[in-house]
């Protein structure tokens, strides 16, 4: 049985943001009881040299369930200490949709015709 | 004949001479020159050895009190004991030697002291002969094919309370028919020894055993594996050497890490996918770490995306 922390380290990859889960057998496994010192020396251990932020788990979109809403996983952002869908990175993926939708209309084609399209 | 009745010369006087007294005595000769009646033999007569040809009695010998004999018994029939013990005698403590004999004939029991190597037990009296023994002292028991045959076939080391059974095979040659160890464990078949992280990576002793911990060493054992579900809340289902913490990068983007790492970044690593509606494919971003390795999963449009079942497995040296 596996149990995980209720914090999580944030880190900026670029354009995305990762996530580091981490569990409470993996911290007694390497011999820690204090978990914000676990957190850090994980996080150096496993990612040296960059840079994270460590939240609570509560602070990371959930659905129904409580799980995390990947749905929109894509346009994430850490925003004031929380993970959020980014309305920036929202407006961005529609702005390129948008234009994608308008490139597909001047060539009349459809989505599906232009996946057959680039499956051939 | 029954109770011997001495004869009678007749009325006093008679006049004895050589032929009535032939008469008289000759009859007598010639019954004790055959058998002698029990009525002829006192309660307490105590006949002399020197009389007594025991060699010569052929027929069976039922007796049902205690015989006493301070000399050699040799049976040629078989022996039945009928409702009753065999009481045998524990011999005097025996010094360890190289030749040790513990064909005694105080017992057969005995205990052996000392720490003497030894090569043989002696030349026993017979072939067949058996002796129990208690070791009382750490010492070596050199096997020899022929003369001194242990279970195992190789040396024993005894230590103070282990036991042992003896035979002799002939007056000359023992064999350990059984070994017991103090804390009652025959004694092993071969040493064993366990090889060592090297051994096990360089794949070719053929001589030593693997442990638990050793089989992992083996080039061709996987040093680490999961299974972990990519969808949701991120979360390793089982693994091996894989930390069930868990970096989710993005869609479809893990990074797994490795608990004890590989020796350089060098390792194999191979992987599936799937989830309940569709399969999927999974590849490695950039290069793995010793320690690390980071996996996409796509769908068979080449989209990244979150899978229900992640599995990665990887074989390297540690």
């Amino acid at each position: 049985m596996i149990t995980y922390l209720d914090k999580v380290a944030v880190r900026q990859t670029g354009e995305n943001i990762s996530i580091t889960r981490f569990s409470v057998n993996d911290m007694q496994k390497y011999g820690y009881s204090d978990e914000d010192l676990f957190i850090a020396w994980y996080m150096e251990l496993r990612f040296p040299g960059e840079a994270f932020t460590v939240i609570d788990e509560t602070n990371i979109p959930k659905d129904q369930n409580g799980n995390w809403d990947k749905a929109q996983r894509k346009e994430w952002s850490l925003i004031n200490g929380k993970v959020e869908v980014d309305p920036v990175k929202v407006k961005k993926k529609n702005e390129k949709l948008q234009n994608r939708q308008a490139v597909l209309a001047k060539l009349k084609i459809s989505e599906t015709e232009l996946a057959d399209l680039l499956k051939r | 004949m029954g109770i011997v009745t001495l004869p009678s010369f007749g009325t006093d006087p008679a006049t004895v001479n050589a032929a009535n007294l032939d008469g008289k005595v000759d009859p007598l000769a010639t019954e004790f020159n055959g058998g002698i009646d029990n009525d002829n033999i006192a309660s307490d007569a105590a006949i002399a050895n020197s009389k007594l040809n025991l060699a010569s009695i052929s027929q069976n010998i039922a007796h049902s009190g205690t015989m006493t004999h301070s000399g050699v018994v040799t049976l040629s029939a078989a022996t039945t004991m009928n409702g009753k013990d065999f009481t045998e005698a524990k011999g005097a403590d025996v010094a360890s030697a190289a030749t040790c004999t513990i064909w005694v004939t105080d017992g057969n029991f005995i205990h052996i002291t000392g720490t003497t190597t030894i090569t043989s037990f002696g030349t026993a009296a017979q072939a067949g002969d058996e002796r129990t023994i208690v070791f009382d002292g750490a010492l070596t028991l050199t096997h020899n094919a022929t003369s001194l045959i242990l279970p195992t076939g190789a040396n024993i080391t005894t230590a103070a309370g282990d036991t042992a059974i003896v035979r002799a095979e002939t007056t000359t040659n023992a064999r350990v028919i059984a070994y017991l160890r103090k804390d009652g464990t025959a004694v092993a078949a071969t040493s064993i020894t366990a090889a060592s992280q090297s051994e096990m990576e360089a794949a070719t002793n053929n001589t030593k055993t693997v442990t638990p911990l050793a089989v992992n060493w083996h080039p061709g054992v996987a040093k680490c594996w999961v299974l972990f579900d990519g969808t949701g809340t991120p979360a390793v289902t089982v693994s091996h050497n894989i930390d069930s913490s868990i970096t989710d990068n993005g869609t479809g983007d893990w990074t797994v890490a490795v608990t004890t790492d590989f020796s350089s970044a060098n390792w194999a690593f191979a992987g599936m996918c799937n989830d309940t509606t569709e399969a999927g494919f999974l590849s490695v971003v950039g290069n793995p770490a010793a320690g690390t390795l980071r996996i996409v999963a796509n769908n068979h449009d080449g989209v990244d995306q979150d899978k229900t079942k992640v599995s990665v497995v990887g074989f390297g040296d540690q």
